[in-house]
């Protein structure tokens, strides 16, 4: 049974490799590799009692990762599902077992246990039995946290029901989040010279994910009994997962849902143009915004992608208050408008094959692309309008006042012009929403990938806005500072206007290429041999030169690896090096001498900036339909 | 031309190639105005792709399309205006209840909002839709689906009605009321194109019929002319090649 569910996984994954997917996979892999090679590197690293503390927090940051993931990047898309096997006569734990193994078959498992190879590095010294229990240890570990992985989520799936149920489950996800990408500042809160705050170092041992490291430790020492307890609390654990998730599977496969209750509240005769929304104008553009935003609010997928982003923003401003700083607090608005693109980078998408209708009604284009600009305004734009207002004189920085006011209307309106522009643009084909299995859990990894990089896209719309804040607290004049708000004004307008009349225009151009897309997946090639009748240009008459997927792999790894050099390693390192601080984490310019900083950093960017050039050189010698196959422009 | 001899659809030397396939291979079809046109042909025939490049939803790689006389590719808003599409398995805006998904269309077509009100009641009393106020699409059973897709089709008040595989899947209630609302259609002046591969259902509603198969069309004309004395089934398995076999192999299901 066990040996048939793997096989099964196998021609899955084998199938489900192509384009835009494998892509998504490579670069996980490539990341998750990058992150476990950073754990074993730290076990190599002789920093004294801090190794152990740093070992613990990575692997409590993993099973973190396994619970978190599969919810929002919805990686569990390759996967078996149980309520296949419903029909078979297998008992429920012991398809529990075979699909627990064919789960081990895929990337995230091995990139795991190459991080949890850092524990047995890091008892290397302690002696042979020492690493034998290691050994031992962090095989527990790694099945504990798939299986955990899978309890989480059929137990968020379930609970994610309604709306108000999804956007209240965002907010854990969220906090997280923020939490981990505010984590260099709260670092110094709990790091001290010879390691953790000692509470912060129990908590982490406490914690099931430091089971192994505790057990490696006493091995260590030669305290046996310690490490037979945590060796069998670690056996015990995985079997109450197990039975948990055989339980949940056993639910899963004899409560399938046929009959649905009616769930659209506030029906009857009058019930359409009632309610706040009868103030819309009963036009072609009030009917999109409309049907955008009883949509965003029934649609759990969407409801729960725009809260994440919402809540998300919120948290990475939130969470930098447990360390007093409550500077970020100025910039929640801009920070939560600026998110709030990630929710909806696929608009079309989402809808499915639903785009036939806006094909079909003609002329409604532009009605349709305007009517969607406004329905995310509506949503997003009073809520960080509000932030803005009340975060500023709390965050006490008069002097971040010009900056909040002139990036919040560019932020607002570059994210509406962007997100019309991805959807249409970058489409990512997704299943339909009558086909989507589990409701709740995210689209595939594919459309994860999209909607982060509308990050990079928005920032950019906000930049000339910052330009005159910038030049007026260098110059000292406030004048020049709050002519920043004009700027920012003018520049959102135009982008909304611009971003719009290009998506609109694309798709009354290519509406029923996109339609294809959208019922067929990525088309490589469109012939037009042949076709000459009708007003539009044929878009690709020249022969194809396909993109191997390989080229398209190692151009996104460039461009990721360019960009996070830039940033983090360049930007941040040099943030953290002009106010002198102490904290050194993955910021190789900070391992070295203050004189020696600004040459590395400088080589650094050059490193990146070639990376991203490279990247984009590369891809350049294909066709257009070649490059959009695996995302690239 | 007169604007009765101006056929309602008139399709011209279509051809789609997917990956190689021709999946439509010169396909000519003349609807006559005020015909209820049936296209019958086996799965993957290619009625779908050319029903989709008939209407303006699939370019095709070559050919034409004309929809009483206005080519759908070279004057798209014109030809997509006389006609209503139903098509078969495609998304609609699922969050939405039906009455909400036929008011924001009519606003969207441009209707106003009482001609819109009006018609979307009529067309949820007809469809006997009224009693799921408050299920949205994507709860509803095929039927359901088929019924509230005819409603969106009929809504601006087109000339030419396309549907694809309308009785698919339809329980025989919900099919006799599609069929009312067909008839009265075409009684009305209307042209109906659609496709089945229910052959007794297009003897008893077509007076015209083409049969499709591997992406060509192999017979074509009235009712009548195309059947023959044999019947249209008998006709249909002579031209798609089947074969009636079904005897030999699966031995062991008896024992």
């Amino acid at each position: 049974m066990v040996g048939v569910l793997i096989r099964m996984r196998v021609s899955l994954l084998r199938n489900t490799l192509t384009g835009m997917q494998a892509v998504t996979l490579g670069l996980g892999a490539v990341f998750g590799l990058a992150f476990a090679g950073l754990g074993v590197w730290l076990a190599l690293l002789d920093l004294g009692a801090a190794t152990g503390d740093l070992l613990a927090l990575l692997f409590l940051l993993w099973a973190l990762g396994w619970a978190v993931g599969p919810v929002f990047l919805g990686g569990s898309g390759g996967a078996l599902a149980p309520e296949s096997f419903a029909a078979l006569p297998i008992p429920p734990r012991t398809l529990a077992t075979g699909l627990l193994a064919a789960s081990f078959v895929g990337v995230g498992p091995v990139v795991t246990l190459v991080a949890f190879a850092a524990g047995v590095v890091y008892a290397v010294g302690s002696g042979s039995v020492a690493v034998t229990v290691a050994v031992l240890a962090m095989l527990l570990q790694l099945l504990v946290v798939v299986v955990f992985s899978k309890v989480v989520v059929d137990l968020v799936g379930a609970a994610i029901t309604s709306t108000a149920r999804a956007v209240v489950s965002a907010i854990p996800w969220a906090l997280l989040g923020g939490v981990v990408a505010q984590s260099w500042l709260l670092l110094p809160l709990v790091s001290r010279v010879d390691g953790f705050d000692p509470a912060v170092s129990t908590a982490l041992r406490v914690l099931p994910s430091g089971w192994g490291l505790l057990a490696v430790d006493a091995a260590a020492r030669g305290d046996w009994l310690v490490v037979g307890a945590a060796l069998a609390g670690l056996v015990v654990l995985f079997a109450l997962l197990l039975l948990t998730w055989s339980r949940l599977i056993v639910r899963r496969t004899t409560r399938v849902v046929t009959v649905r209750p009616a769930s659209a509240r506030g029906g009857g005769r009058a019930g359409v143009r009632s309610g706040p929304l009868r103030l819309l104008p009963a036009s072609p553009v009030g009917a999109v915004v409309a049907k955008e935003l009883r949509t965003t609010v029934r649609d759990l997928n969407r409801a729960l992608l725009l809260s994440y982003a919402i809540f998300f923003g919120l948290s990475v401003t939130l969470v930098p208050l447990l360390v007093g700083d409550t500077t970020y607090l100025a910039a929640t608005g801009v920070i939560v408008a600026l998110l709030a693109t990630t929710g909806s980078a696929q608009l079309y998408s989402n809808d499915g094959t639903a785009l036939w209708l806006t094909v079909l009604a003609p002329g409604t284009e532009r009605a349709d692309v305007r009517g969607r600009q406004l329905a995310w305004l509506l949503l997003v734009a009073p809520l960080s309008v509000v932030l803005t207002a009340v975060g500023l004189p709390l965050s006490g920085a008069d002097w971040a006042a010009p900056w909040a006011w002139a990036l919040l209307p560019a932020a607002l309106g570059g994210g509406a012009g962007a997100i019309v522009l991805v959807s249409v643009f970058a489409l990512v084909p997704m299943a339909d929403p009558k086909k989507r299995a589990r409701s709740a859990a995210g689209g595939d990894g594919s459309t994860g990938l999209v909607a982060w990089a509308m990050l990079p896209l928005s920032l950019l719309t906000v930049l000339p806005a910052a330009v005159f804040p910038l030049v007026g607290m260098l110059l000292d004049s406030p004048a020049l500072q709050w002519a920043g708000v004009p700027v920012g004004l003018a520049t959102g307008v135009l982008s909304l206007v611009l971003g719009g009349a290009l998506a609109h225009r694309r798709l009354a151009d290519q509406g029923p290429e996109l339609f294809a897309r959208m019922r067929s997946g990525p088309q490589s090639t469109i012939d037009f041999t042949g076709w000459a009748a009708g007003g539009r240009a044929p878009a690709a008459a020249a022969p194809q030169r396909p993109m191997p997927l390989v080229k398209a792999s190692l151009v996104w790894a460039l461009y990721l690896v360019g960009f996070v050099t830039l940033v983090a390693q360049v930007g941040v390192a040099s943030v953290l090096s002009a106010n002198g601080a102490t904290v050194r984490a993955w910021f190789l310019a900070l391992y070295l001498p203050q004189g020696q900083r600004p040459a590395v950093l400088a080589a650094l960017a050059a490193l990146a900036v070639a990376a991203i050039v490279g990247g984009w050189l590369l891809s350049r010698g294909h066709d257009k339909p070649a490059r959009k196959k695996f995302g690239l422009l | 031309m007169t604007a009765a001899a101006t056929p309602a659809l008139e399709l011209s030397g279509l051809v789609k190639v997917f990956g190689g396939k021709r999946a439509v291979d010169d396909v000519d079809l003349t609807v006559p105005a005020g015909s209820f046109y049936g296209l019958v042909g086996p799965n993957g025939a290619g009625k779908t792709t050319s029903i989709l490049m008939a209407v303006g939803l699939l370019r095709p790689d070559g050919g034409s399309s004309r929809v009483f006389g206005a080519d759908v590719w070279s004057d798209p808003l014109h030809a997509k205006g006389l006609v209503g599409l139903l098509p078969d398995g495609l998304a609609m805006p699922e969050r939405l209840t039906g009455r909400e998904f036929l008011t924001y269309l009519g606003l969207l077509r441009g209707l106003d909002e009482a001609t819109t009100a009006s018609r979307a009641q009529e067309l949820l009393a007809v469809l006997d839709l009224e009693g799921a106020e408050s299920t949205l699409v994507v709860d509803y059973s095929t039927g359901m689906r088929k019924k509230i897709g005819l409603a969106a089709a009929l809504l601006h008040g087109p000339r030419l009605l396309v549907l694809d595989e309308p009785f698919e899947a339809v329980d025989p209630v919900s099919a006799a009321t599609i069929r009312a609302i067909l008839d009265s259609f075409v009684a009305g002046g209307g042209s109906v194109v659609f496709s089945s591969h229910v052959m007794v259902l297009v003897e008893h509603l077509c007076t015209h019929v083409a049969i499709i198969a591997r992406g060509k069309v192999a017979a074509a004309g009235t009712l009548a002319d195309v059947a023959g004395p044999e019947g249209l089934e008998h006709r249909f398995v002579q031209v798609a090649g089947g074969q009636r076999t079904g005897g030999e192999g699966l031995s062991w299901l008896a024992s």
